[in-house]
């Protein structure tokens, strides 16, 4: 061992105050974050007022200048999802916009986006569609003609026969689903069990709606009064503004349709547990239930008690408990997720050794339960209070194309900015009772949906041992040579 | 001797690629840099004791993307430990005698005990090899694992650790970024770097380096024994992907001698970690000057310097880390893979070594790739063979190297009896780079290499990596040259490198088949 460092072990060994001198061993800092008087934030975000514009037809839009770099982005936030209509309609919706637009030959519009080096992606969602075209500035305003053009009038013929259908399975897959990625393939196992016959749980497998159907929903969706955009880039705004306006000019619609507020789903006492086997070294599982939509007055504190419990793969219970004291898992995390005018879903997600997934679960549920029973400590609220403050909403505003695109989403939802100017000043005010209060609304254990895909004989076969971290069995068993 | 160096560029505009000025303001010698036309305006300084600090300032940014590398990575692993390196970042979030303990005073002499009880262990496991017979033999050979003084030595390590246990707090080096707004904590560790990461409010950078000095000083060696399962659970998380084991079985193929072609570790491996062995990686490794940091953001260089003077101004240099001596020796002949498996689809790859990161013609290559990927798509679908086509340059999970690599030209295909007519596209495609191909296609794959770096720019986080990354490979000064030399590259370039490269002696073919041939398909795929 190098004699300095060697000697700065010892000597750390035997301080007796178990916390180094202030200014540290031979001049290192070693004060505690929480007394480094680390200053408040001087953000702030953008005004939206400033970015938005609004079209003659009720398009509305966020322009935001991003010099960063010399590129442009535009996105569409389109208030239509698989959801919306017949199983299979929407997505087909999608794979016209795919397939660009109607006056282009085919492969026309591929080479175009090929000529600019663009990325393009169509993502239908269930309850909304976010279609971005993203390119370098110099092909910023043929982007915009052309990102106009495939809005307005894509392809339908050709799409239809496409398919807006999900692609016919691989070898590994089995009524629908995915086992190739076993994390899907749980998630695809929860929310079938959780949505059943449910809008949100329909897939159009082999359903190919006709060219006049499909048209039609893109009609309905796709229009200038149901959809937001976000332009951001290295350019004038003004230039920016006057561009959006020329290139959506004359695009009528129907006036934004009532929207679609779709019924809740529950789950049910007892819990429920759906498996499906895989050859796989892990386990993977999903463990939850519905999310009921969540008024405002209960947001924040869902949002602290959640951040607590499981914020992704960082510091959080759910964290320590099953990784960092245990070394069951490489992560377990919560996945807080709202519907928009629908339900949405709570769930709790990890993966393990065959040996260690019947644990995993367990220590999940005991997570779950001390979480309703007990408030957080003063820290865990302090973490997580910082964490969304300072952390996650500041991110979501901190460049010009990241506030283009929250404002659009926040636009289109709720036609206001209210609740995100209003969630720093709420997040704050939670407290510790409020968090306990929100884990008993919120988190219901008695009534989860399990869903587990993996080596079902192994798991199963596993003793739920309190054995951490399990190495030496590991190891005695050879179950580890199956990695190799 | 402190140096500091600033380079200033104009940012390129839209189809113009200025070729800016460059002030290079050196003190103590730095070399003045070239000119490039990139917009990186980084800016650098070196501590007294080694330590390099680049900011590239973005003024008004309400945060600050910061980074800290470490020239260390996979390639200085030893045969039988591999994934060390990977399981040294593990144990660097397990904190400090100032984080992670609720009583160092208490905890303290329990981790001193362990060094002795591992120590002890280690010497027994020494002694006993012939009893225990772990020197390599055939899993089926091997005698009993353990010995009564193994038994005991590793029963009271496994007391100590339940001991010192009590003291823990789990989480901390992650819990106060959280806190003050961190994002985008993460680390990594690839064949040659390891690098911290996080996304912070540029008024609380400092919290990054009071972390980061302690983390690179001071780690305590918690939870060992759970984070060596969590490497077993990323391990077999890769190898999930029954792809894996044939890029793995393609890399030991391609090269013969240099640790960048290893893998991530052998379950076998993960047994063997110690603590003492990760502490002389820490050791060696995690000193000042083998150190970079990197800030993007409403930072300044001014502002920064003294920063990170009082944070890491206090650390003395320490003698100049080993370097793997491993240099991979030019193949003389062709190698064949015949992978067969079940679980993956039909492919053919060929496989070229190219030169590393600072090579004058290693930047071409990037633009070979995309030019490659191009025609290669274009020849399958004139030949009516449905496959996806991937070129890159990827090694494990790494596309660019200080050191030699590869190029892989790969056809995933959707029939096995294509085997033989994608291999005949790859070798058409080989010809068609020899002979330079044209124009237009260069144009393209220079204009999609462009526009993917605009993104990489576009944020501060990947940008921050990839000059650290460059400074680990080669020096940071070469990332702007780079770009541009792809940008300047021509069709005679690419035929030139091309000639040179792909050669049959310097290639490695790669088939994927099934166990089972199906009718008309040879051995070989042909």
């Amino acid at each position: 061992m190098r004699g300095w460092r060697r000697a700065a072990f010892i000597v750390l060994a035997i301080t007796g105050s178990g916390i180094l001198p202030r200014g540290g061993l031979s001049g290192q800092v070693t004060t505690h974050p929480r007394e480094m008087n680390l200053p408040a934030p001087d953000f702030e975000r953008p005004d939206p007022d400033e970015l938005r514009i609004e079209l003659d037809n009720g398009l509305v839009a966020y322009v935001a200048r991003d010099d960063r770099a010399p590129l442009v982005t535009f996105a569409a936030f389109v208030a239509g999802g698989s959801a919306h209509g017949e199983p299979g309609l929407m997505g087909s919706v999608g794979a016209a916009l795919r397939r660009g637009p109607e006056a282009m030959a085919p492969g026309a519009f591929a080479e175009a986006l090929d000529r600019m080096a663009a990325l393009y992606t169509v993502q239908v969602g269930r309850e909304e569609t976010e279609i971005v075209l993203e390119v370098g500035a110099e092909d910023a305003w043929e982007a915009l003609d052309l990102f106009a053009e495939v809005l307005r009038a894509p392809g339908f013929e050709a799409a239809s026969r496409g398919g807006g259908a999900r692609p016919a399975g691989r070898a590994s897959s089995a009524g629908g689903i995915d086992y190739e990625s076993s994390l899907a393939g749980a998630v695809t196992l929860f929310e079938d069990a959780l949505y059943g016959d449910h809008p949100f749980g329909l897939r159009g497998v082999g359903s190919v709606p006709s060219p006049a159907d499909v048209q039609a929903a893109h009609a309905r969706h796709v229009a200038p009064a149901n959809l937001t955009l976000a332009v951001a880039g290295d350019f004038d705004p003004d230039e920016a503004r006057r561009r959006v306006a020329a290139a959506f000019d004359g695009w009528s619609g129907p006036d934004r349709p009532d929207p679609v507020t779709f019924s809740e789903v529950e789950t049910a006492e007892p819990r429920t547990v759906v498996t499906a086997a895989a050859d796989k070294l892990q386990g993977w599982v999903v463990i939850g239930h519905e999310l009921p939509r969540v008024p405002l007055d209960d947001e924040a504190a869902l949002h602290v008690m959640d951040y607590v419990l499981g914020a992704y793969h960082l510091d959080s219970r759910l964290f320590r408990e099953s990784r960092e004291l245990r070394g069951l898992t490489n992560d377990n995390s919560s996945f807080l997720e709202p519907g928009v005018r629908g339900p949405g879903s709570y769930t709790f997600r990890t993966y393990g050794r065959p040996e260690a997934v019947r644990l995993l679960v367990d220590v999940t549920f005991r997570e779950l339960e001390r979480i309703r029973e007990t408030v957080p400590t003063e820290d865990e609220i302090f973490v997580a209070k910082g964490a969304l403050v300072d952390g996650l909403w500041a991110d979501r505003y901190a460049t010009g194309l990241d506030a283009a695109r929250s404002y659009a989403r926040e636009w289109l939802r709720h036609g206001d900015h209210d609740r995100s100017e209003s969630y720093p000043d709420r997040i704050q005010e939670v407290t510790a009772a409020e968090i306990q209060e929100a884990a008993r609304r919120y988190i219901h254990p008695e009534r989860m949906i399990v869903a587990v895909v993996g080596p079902l004989d192994e798991i199963r076969a596993a003793d739920a041992i309190e054995d951490e971290p399990q190495l030496d069995r590991w190891r005695r068993t050879g179950s580890g040579e199956g990695g190799g | 001797m402190v140096r500091h160096v600033e380079i200033q560029t104009r940012r390129p505009r839209a189809g113009f690629i200025t070729r800016a000025l460059v002030a290079a303001v050196a003190l103590g010698g730095a070399p003045p840099v070239a000119a490039q036309g990139y917009d990186l305006p980084i800016r650098e300084h070196v501590l007294a004791n080694g330590l390099r600090l680049l900011v590239l300032e973005r003024p008004g940014d309400p945060r600050v993307a910061a980074k800290i590398f470490t020239d260390m990575g996979a390639i200085h692993e030893t045969p039988g430990l591999l994934g060390a390196a990977h399981f040294q970042e593990h144990i660097m979030f397990k904190g400090t005698p100032t984080l992670g303990t609720s009583d160092w005073e208490a905890e303290a002499p329990i981790r001193e005990r362990m060094w002795e009880v591992e120590a002890a262990l280690i010497e027994e496991k020494n002694r006993a090899r012939n009893t225990i017979r772990r020197r390599g033999v055939m899993d089926d050979f091997q005698r009993a694992e353990s010995t009564p003084a193994i038994d005991s030595l590793e029963a009271e390590l496994e007391a100590l650790e339940r001991e010192a246990a009590r003291y823990r707090e789990s989480g901390a080096m992650k819990r106060w970024y959280q806190a003050y707004g961190g994002t985008g904590l993460t680390a990594t560790t690839e064949q040659e770097y390891m690098k911290f990461d996080i996304n912070l409010p540029v008024e609380r950078v400092d919290l990054f380096l009071r972390l980061e000095a302690d983390r690179m000083s001071n780690t305590v060696f918690r939870e060992f024994e759970q984070e060596r399962m969590i490497l077993v659970e990323q391990r077999y998380g890769d190898l999930n992907n029954p792809s894996t084991p044939y890029y793995e079985q393609m890399n030991a193929l391609a090269g013969v001698v240099h640790p960048v072609f290893w893998p991530e570790g052998y379950p076998t491996d993960f047994y063997e970690y110690t603590r003492t062995g990760q502490r002389e990686l820490y050791e060696e490794y995690f000193v000042v000057n083998n150190t970079t940091l990197v800030f993007i953001g409403g930072v300044s260089l001014e502002e920064m310097i003294p920063r990170v003077e009082r944070y890491f101004g206090w650390m003395e240099p320490a003698p100049e880390p080993t370097r793997t001596p491993a240099v991979e020796p030019r193949p003389a002949a062709e190698r064949r893979l015949i992978y067969r498996n079940d679980d993956i689809e039909p492919r053919v790859e060929f496989r070229y070594q190219i030169p590393g990161v600072g090579h004058p013609d290693r930047p071409v290559f990037d633009v070979v790739a995309e030019a490659a990927s191009r025609h290669l798509a274009e020849t399958l679908s004139e030949e009516d063979v449905a496959g996806r086509v991937s070129v890159n340059t990827r090694v494990v999970h790494t596309s660019r190297f200080g050191v030699p690599g590869t190029i892989n030209l790969e056809v995933t295909l959707s029939d096995e009896s294509d085997l033989a007519a994608a291999e005949e596209a790859l070798e058409a495609t080989v010809g068609w780079l020899k002979a330079g191909p044209d124009a237009e296609t260069v144009d393209r794959a220079q204009k999609t290499l462009r526009t993917d770096w605009y993104r990489t720019a576009r944020d501060a986080n990947a940008l921050a990596f990839e000059i650290g990354h460059f400074q680990t490979m080669d020096r940071w000064q070469t990332l702007p040259l780079y770009l541009e030399a792809r940008d300047d590259a021509t069709p005679e370039d690419i035929a030139r490198v091309t000639r040179i490269h792909f050669v049959p002696d310097n290639r490695s073919v790669g088939i994927a088949r099934s166990r089972t041939a199906r009718p008309g398909v040879s051995e070989d795929g042909s």
